[in-house]
């Protein structure tokens, strides 16, 4: 692994964020954040955020999904990430008749902080445990 | 043009981010991490705005390219210094550590490979909590961005315009 602070014996972006202990705490909130939103289940979230780490180059397990109903959630998520400018009112259209106005929010918010913490580990060169 | 409904009912503090408050709870953690990483930074908000506005360059946020933090203008960041923030920015006369923070988001937004010349230079520049510091500015920075673009949050452009810097929501 190679990184910034791949030589300062730090493993985790844990340990990178300990160096500033208000960041470190400010991440952990927005995770507990993402985590407690009522409109964005479980399953889904943590099949999403499997997405977010595989479209990073890292690998997570994801949990089994339920068919077509993810499959535009999932396209949200790899638009969001590859492509912002190339985000369609036809394709959050077809997401708002999967999810509310709120769970999109909270969704894209939630893959922006993913992504976030996978280019923040890669550019310091440690793991993504936080 | 939005892609969703403005939210109704918005607590005060976060009624300014307009879409992004129909989750407030995200918002608000979102809000408190980005306001302390501003208001109490251990590198100076000149230095951070200098990567917040090469990663607006990059995304393309009409919002964020067009926006100055206080905080930043007061540190002493100029317009002049701004101009130069762009694709020529490694032959202008920006000072050293302000390209070196130029090249540190071009690298977290995946635009060029750190090697080891650049990474000697940032560790010559800052300490290791700085780095941290730095590297969370363009990553938290690209993901606002992100989200405004993505969900048609951001105007495609609009005059410059000088706001606060971010402070955390209880704070604001």
């Amino acid at each position: 692994m190679t990184g910034l602070l791949c030589d300062a014996g730090v493993r985790t972006l844990a340990d990178a964020l300990a160096l500033r202990p208000d960041l470190l705490a400010g991440y952990r909130a927005l995770e507990a954040a993402v985590a407690a939103e009522p409109e964005l289940d479980g399953r889904l979230r943590a099949r999403c955020r499997a997405r977010v780490a595989t479209l990073c180059g890292g690998t997570a397990a994801a949990p089994a999904g339920t068919g077509d109903s993810d499959d535009v959630v999932l396209e949200f998520v790899e638009q969001l990430v590859f492509d912002a400018h190339g985000m369609t009112d036809d394709l959050v259209a077809r997401l708002g008749a999967r999810l509310s106005p709120r769970a999109i929010v909270a969704l894209a918010q939630a893959v922006v902080v993913w992504e976030g913490e996978h280019r923040l580990a890669r550019t310091l060169g440690v793991t993504t445990e936080l | 043009m939005a892609r969703l409904p403005m939210p109704a009912g918005v607590p005060a503090p976060l009624r300014s981010y307009g879409l992004l408050a129909h989750a407030p709870g995200v918002l608000a953690a979102f809000m408190d991490l980005y306001g302390r990483l501003w208001r109490d930074g251990i590198v100076p908000q000149s230095t951070k705005e200098v990567a917040r506005l090469r990663n607006a360059r990059l995304t393309g946020c009409g919002y964020c390219r067009n926006v100055r933090f206080a905080g930043a203008r007061d540190d002493g960041l100029t317009e002049d210094d701004v101009a130069l923030i762009d694709d020529g920015y490694a032959g202008s006369p920006l000072s050293e550590r302000r390209k070196a923070v130029i090249a540190l988001t071009d690298v977290v937004l995946g635009r060029r490979d750190l090697d080891a010349a650049l990474a000697a230079t940032l560790h010559a520049e800052w300490n290791p909590a700085e780095l941290v510091e730095l590297t969370a500015t363009a990553a938290l920075c690209h993901g606002f961005s992100k989200i405004a673009v993505a969900l048609g949050a951001a105007p495609a452009d609009m005059p410059v315009t000088i706001v606060p810097s971010p402070t955390p929501p209880a704070a604001a």
